[in-house]
């Protein structure tokens, strides 16, 4: 018979299976003996090396190896009077979502960590943080800051950032101070999970502040041109435009007002001033240009761990020859934050680190850091504003943090 | 190896073969730890989509490299009722299903006339145009996502329940597979690949024997989908109309073997634990080992792994006749 070669096809690829199954060995517990009484807190953080978020990916890791560096060289995480060394385990999502999930239960259960560090996106966190709520792990995420995450109702979600919906509310604030004839605002956001947050976000604050929103809309994530949509806008009267779309829609968008003539006294955008990509691309006309901040190495921080925020940027251009991005910086808070919860803990037990951090209330190279029942960092209340001046980034709001004044109107 | 011994015996043993298999592949879950329980079911899948792909691509003959739109549309489906309306899951499965399969008879009628590239590059089309609508219109999220109830009970029961049904749906599907080979509808299938027009002349309904395949293939590509948003929980358009589902799945059929009861299901099998293998091995470069071999592998095996797996038996009984013919050793 014809097929039963194909049955022995199957038993063989069957077997295969079983003793891949097999090989998985026996799950380690996350306090490991390691040679000469060395103790080892293993955590696991899956992140996406490889494919389209392979970048962010990237700079979240670096972020967390300065962590492990500076904890390993002071002796370890203090648990009670025990050190433990601290060794992540990393595994690359490749941007997928399904297969985030995938390490991430392997990581639980083969690799039997207690504490993950998060991915960079907040979609593939989503997926994450449902397999970590149910086998009771506790996730922290650097980065993920969608407003959806955190309303899941999950226990064991902690995020570094605060929620995307506050990224521009500090130019508002801003605006609010400069000039008090400003109120016509336009919003416009390409359709992404992040970006239509910080739109929304930017559009209940802007209204609940007396502001007018004259436009808002958004588009593909895709377009190539905009001034369909800056024409609009023109005609709306709009003196603030706020753009939440990546990189390349800033760059767009400012081609395109500059284009058909329209000049806003305020032009923010959230991933602009950080990137120095945007300055290059744009030269003279980034000039007065603002952008969110989450974190810059100029920020008047200050903590235990790494020192201030300028410190730690030394010590991340000595390790890796390059400044740091806030990527970076909120992926080494993360491991702060997990350090000091589990050394106000005593204990590796994943419910009373829990506690802990709910309790939690430091201060940190990043900023304050304290969270809400729902887990989202309000630590502060929203990202700093930058501006481009004279083609350097300088921050001007909040006042606390400010450089320099306000360049106003922009140019 | 005593394969010898065993490849005399008869038909019954394949089949004690195939009872053994699922009989282990269905207690196993209670000896192995929630990682490769997700391995497994992942890997049931893949099963699922590309044996339901390999009813269009290897019977009929058509390359819907866009077929991963049904895995989308039952995802969304699900996401859609269970979030927005309340639904409980599996009367959203069977919507899913059934909304898969009539968009897939819908399309069939004008798209099945194109033929070859035409089609294949038809269908990719369907893949982003859907998605642009989903991402588009308000009630699914857009490109925020959306989020699906958790599913209620612990992580074993979650686990279990995912396995299972990703499992019970790769047996049907192979049921359905196995049932249009030998039925009416296979027959004309494979007439439609061979020779269109001659089939025709025969009396076959050709469009509506491509139809109906690719609605099966669709109904079961949605279910497949819809399992898999509850199981995600999250979903974002490019997560589910991803491109590379469908050209995973293509992959497969080729690997296994097209148009055969098992291929895509050992193609499945072959790929994803090879890749599993591979992600452990080298975190970086995966991805180029993995095109390197999938390379290779189509270059030397044009038929799949069940030509080559023919190839060899036949060589394997003509060593074996010889050896028995006197004279030799």
């Amino acid at each position: 018979m014809k097929h039963q070669r194909l049955i022995y096809l199957i038993t063989l690829v069957l077997s295969i299976t079983l003793l891949l199954a097999g090989c998985g060995g026996k799950g380690g517990t996350t306090g490991q003996e390691k040679g000469k009484g060395e103790k080892v807190l293993k955590i696991g953080a899956s992140l996406s090396f490889t494919g389209q978020l392979s970048r962010e990916g990237n700079l979240t890791k670096k972020g967390y190896d300065l962590w492990v560096k500076k904890v390993n060289e002071a002796g370890g995480i203090n648990v009670n009077g025990e050190k433990y060394k601290v060794e992540i385990v990393y595994k690359d999502d490749q941007s997928e979502a399904q297969r985030s999930a995938k390490l991430t239960e392997q990581m639980i259960t083969e690799e039997g960590v207690n504490f993950l560090l998060g991915p960079y996106s907040s979609g593939i966190s989503a997926a994450t943080a449902a397999i970590a709520e149910k086998y009771n792990k506790l996730t922290i995420v650097p980065l993920a800051n969608a407003p959806s995450l955190y309303e899941q109702g999950y226990k064991n979600l902690f995020g570094v950032l605060p929620l995307a919906t506050t990224y521009l509310n500090g130019v508002l604030d801003l605006a609010k101070t400069l000039d008090p004839n400003l109120k016509k605002v336009a919003i416009i956001s390409p359709d992404a999970l992040f970006s239509l947050s910080v739109a929304e976000g930017a559009k209940k604050y802007a209204e609940a502040n007396g502001f007018q929103v004259v436009y808002y809309d958004k588009y593909p994530a895709d377009t190539k041109d905009l001034s369909s949509m800056i024409t609009n806008i023109k005609n709306a009267g709009a003196q603030i435009l706020l753009g939440t779309g990546y990189l390349a829609d800033g760059v767009l968008a400012v081609r395109n007002a500059k284009d058909l003539g329209y000049k806003p006294a305020i032009m923010a955008f959230t991933i602009a001033t950080s990137i120095p990509d945007f300055r290059n691309s744009l030269g003279a006309d980034a000039e007065g240009i603002m952008g969110g901040e989450w974190w810059t190495p100029n920020m008047k921080w200050t903590g235990d761990i790494f020192g201030s925020a300028e410190d730690y940027a030394k010590l991340y251009k000595a390790e890796y020859n390059e400044d740091p991005a806030y990527y970076s910086a909120a992926a080494s808070v993360a491991g702060v934050i997990l350090q000091k919860a589990i050394e106000k803990a005593g204990s590796l037990e994943v419910d009373k680190v829990r506690d802990a951090m709910r309790s939690l209330d430091i201060q940190t190279f990043w900023g304050p850091i304290r969270f809400n029942e729902r887990g989202v960092n309000v630590g502060t209340s929203s990202a700093a504003v930058s501006q481009i001046q004279n083609g350097q980034v300088v921050v001007v709001w909040p006042e606390e943090l400010q450089q320099s004044k306000p360049l106003y109107p922009k140019p | 190896m005593n394969n010898s011994a065993v490849a005399r015996r008869r038909f019954p043993l394949s089949i004690v073969v195939l009872l053994a298999a699922v009989v282990i592949l269905a207690i196993l879950p209670f000896y192995i730890r929630g990682y490769w329980i997700r391995v497994l079911t992942t890997l049931f899948m893949s099963a699922v989509l590309a044996e339901a792909l390999n009813l269009v691509v290897g019977y009929a003959g058509y390359a819907a490299f866009g077929n991963g739109v049904f895995f989308g549309l039952g995802a969304y489906t699900t996401a859609v009722l269970m979030t927005r309306f309340g639904w409980s899951f599996f009367p959203a499965m069977i919507a899913s299903c059934f909304l898969a399969a009539t968009v897939a008879f819908l399309l069939g009628w004008p798209v099945l006339r194109l033929r070859g590239h035409y089609f294949a590059i038809a269908t990719i089309g369907i893949n982003m145009a859907v998605m642009e609508i989903v991402t588009y219109v308000g009630i699914t999220g857009g490109g925020k996502g959306i989020s699906l109830p958790l599913f209620p009970g612990d992580i074993v029961k979650q686990g279990l329940f995912f396995y299972y049904g990703m499992f019970i749906l790769l047996i049907i599907s192979v049921a359905i597979t196995y049932w249009i080979a030998n039925s009416r509808l296979g027959y004309g299938l494979r007439a439609i690949k061979t020779e269109p027009e001659a089939a025709e002349v025969m009396g076959v309904n050709t469009t509506l024997y491509k139809v109906l395949a690719w609605s099966i293939s669709a109904a079961i590509t949605g279910i497949a989908g819809s399992l898999n948003a509850y199981w995600l929980t999250f979903l974002e358009p490019l997560f589910v109309f991803d491109i590379m589902i469908s050209v995973e799945a293509f992959v497969m059929v080729l690997l296994g073997g097209p148009a055969t009861i098992f291929g895509p299901v050992i193609g499945a099998f072959f790929l994803k634990l090879l890749s599993e293998l591979i992600w452990s091995q080298f975190t970086l470069i995966h991805m180029g080992v993995l095109g390197l071999i999938i390379v290779v592998i189509t270059l030397f095996l044009p038929s799949g792994i069940m030509g080559l797996w023919r190839q060899m038996t036949l060589r394997w009984n003509k060593a074996n006749t010889a050896r028995t013919s006197p004279g030799s050793q």
